[in-house]
Parts: structure tokens; sequence; C-alpha cells
């Protein structure tokens, strides 16, 4: 079981009560119409599904009902951080060349 | 010919599990009024007009209740509260909050679809135990405190009184189903369920 600290109810809540929301920072386009089809199948159905850092969205349904993103390590499950939607994650991968390699080591 | 409105759990009202004299009692509320009500907790017009008419301000601290009177209100997210008030009241501060308020806030009459009960005796942090996984020990969980978490795998506010008990507020549609699980979570200190929701 998860312990997801909730930035809004400030503390830290078993994972029962959240319900996983997807990739974090995935922004609709502005204009869809003027996307080719690849574009748009891009934006909405494929996810860098990383090895290592991850960057996700949970909704605390049975607590406060609001969205907010999660920095998780997919390998170990740690999670790293909890932030806003509105804020930009404090931990990244280190790099992307190695974490599509599986050689990403763990943020800590 | 005259009729009776019901609470929830009307049919509930004197059943008891367990031997010997009931440790842990279940009161079912009258009917009461619950507002729900919206607004942004940094517009300070907004926090006073709550207050002109319920007479104290939406709690902005995560997790807490406060009441003034006969009114109670709980924090349920970061711009969101629900009001609980006698019956009586209920009509008269929807509309008063509707009048004071301006801009961009929502008032919502939730009433039917929820059921105010408090448990309270000696077992009663057992039972809890048994139903959340959220730590409702007093130095977690102190007076003045709210939570909504997941209970008996439906949900519930759970509120703890100045005086040792807590306040559930559960919906309508699971009242059957969390009073027996509470009877049964009860069970072994003695466990009665008591109302008098009948207006
Ligand atoms: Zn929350």
């Amino acid at each position: 079981m998860l312990h997801i600290y909730c930035p809004f109810c400030r503390e830290e809540r078993d994972e029962e009560e959240f319900s996983y929301a997807g990739e974090a920072h995935i922004q609709r386009p502005l204009d869809p119409e003027s996307l080719s089809d690849e574009e748009w199948g891009d934006y909405l159905f494929f996810r860098t599904n990383a090895k290592g850092i991850h960057h996700e969205m949970w909704y605390h349904i049975a607590g406060c009902r609001r969205y907010f993103n999660v920095t998780r390590d997919t390998l170990s499950y740690q999670i790293l951080e909890s932030y806003l939607i509105s804020q930009q994650p404090g931990v990244r991968a280190k790099q992307t060349a190695s974490a599509e390699q599986g050689e990403q080591p763990n943020a800590n | 010919m005259s009729s009776s409105i019901e609470t929830p759990l009307h049919y509930f009202h004197g059943q008891q599990t367990g031997s010997g004299d009931a440790q842990v009692t279940i009161f079912e509320s009258p009917l009461c009024g619950h507002l729900n009500l919206r607004g942004n907790p940094q517009d300070e017009q907004f926090l006073e007009g709550v207050e002109s008419v319920v007479g104290v301000k939406p709690p902005t601290t995560a997790g807490s209740c406060a009441s003034s009177g006969d009114i109670s209100i709980y924090w349920l997210g970061p711009d969101e509260w629900l009001l609980l008030l006698p019956e009586s009241r209920r009509a008269e501060v929807e509309s008063e909050l509707r009048n004071k308020l301006s801009g961009h806030f929502s008032v919502v009459d939730v009433s039917g679809g929820q059921t105010l009960l408090n448990v309270r005796g000696d077992g009663v942090a057992d039972m809890l135990k048994k139903s959340a996984s959220y730590d409702f020990h007093s130095n977690n969980f102190p007076a003045g405190r709210c939570v909504q978490t997941h209970f008996a795998k439906a949900t519930a506010l759970v509120s703890k009184k100045d005086d040792g008990s807590f306040d559930l507020v559960i919906r309508r549609s699971f009242a059957d189903y969390l009073a027996s699980w509470l009877l049964d979570a009860g069970e072994e200190f003695g466990c009665r369920v008591v109302g008098g929701g009948e207006v």
C-alpha cells in the first residue's frame, strides 16, 4: 500500500483513498483542428511509459476530491514528491537517454 | 391524515448487538440541513459574507471544522465546505447565503442525500479502527478535526467532538449498509442504534 501525501489535505493518506489519473503535464492542443491524425493520436494515446522517474496525476477521490501531481519512481514505487497541477516537478529524471535504456539510477 | 418523514436509519432505531449494556451508542440525529458551500477562500468578501450569515468564517485549515451556535461548518476541500444546521433554519440560511454572497460561489442543499450519526462510548475508537485506515487516535485526530475518508469501503466525513465522541456524515444510500457494519463492528462492546428523527 502506497502512502500518498495530498497537498490539499496536507497529510499522508492510504492509496485506497486515491485513484490514479494518468501521466501529468500533458497539455491539450490549443487548436486540435490543425493537427494531423498522427499528432492527435500522439496526444490522445501515446505516453512516455517511463522506467524510473515518472510524473503522474492522482485524484483524492475519497478525500478532498482534488487532482494533484506526484513524482514516482516506477522501479521502486517510491513517491518522491506531491505538487499542485499548476506547478513544475522538483524532481526530474537525470537524462532522458539513459532513462530510455533502463540505466537510470534511483533518484536518491 | 398525517404524514411523517423518516430518517434513513429509522428502521434501525432500537437495534442492538452484543450482550449486556451497550457500551457503544450510535445516535442518528433528527433530520437536519446539509448545505454544500463552495467559494474562493482567498476572497475576503466571500469569507465575511459567510460569517455574516453563519456566525463564523469557513475554516481554511485543511481538515478542520468550526461552529457557531447551532451551525457547524466542515472543511471538505480547499474551496468546499459542508454546513450542518437545524432543519428549521435550512431554507432561511440557504437564501441568506445567496443574498449575501456574490461572484463565483455555490450553495447546494444536499440534505436529502446524507444523514448525521454520533457514535460514542468506551469501545468507539476500536470500532472506528475496524472501519477505516485513518488514524483516529486523539494524538492525530483531536477535537475540532474532520476528515473525509474510506469508511468500511464506503465513504464518510468523520469529525471529533469536544466531548470525545465522533460525528459521521454518511450517504443516505449507504446508511443501511453502514449501520449494519457498525452494529457488527461494535458487537463485542455491545452496540445500539438510537434515534429520534421523526418530524
Ligand atoms: Zn486531499
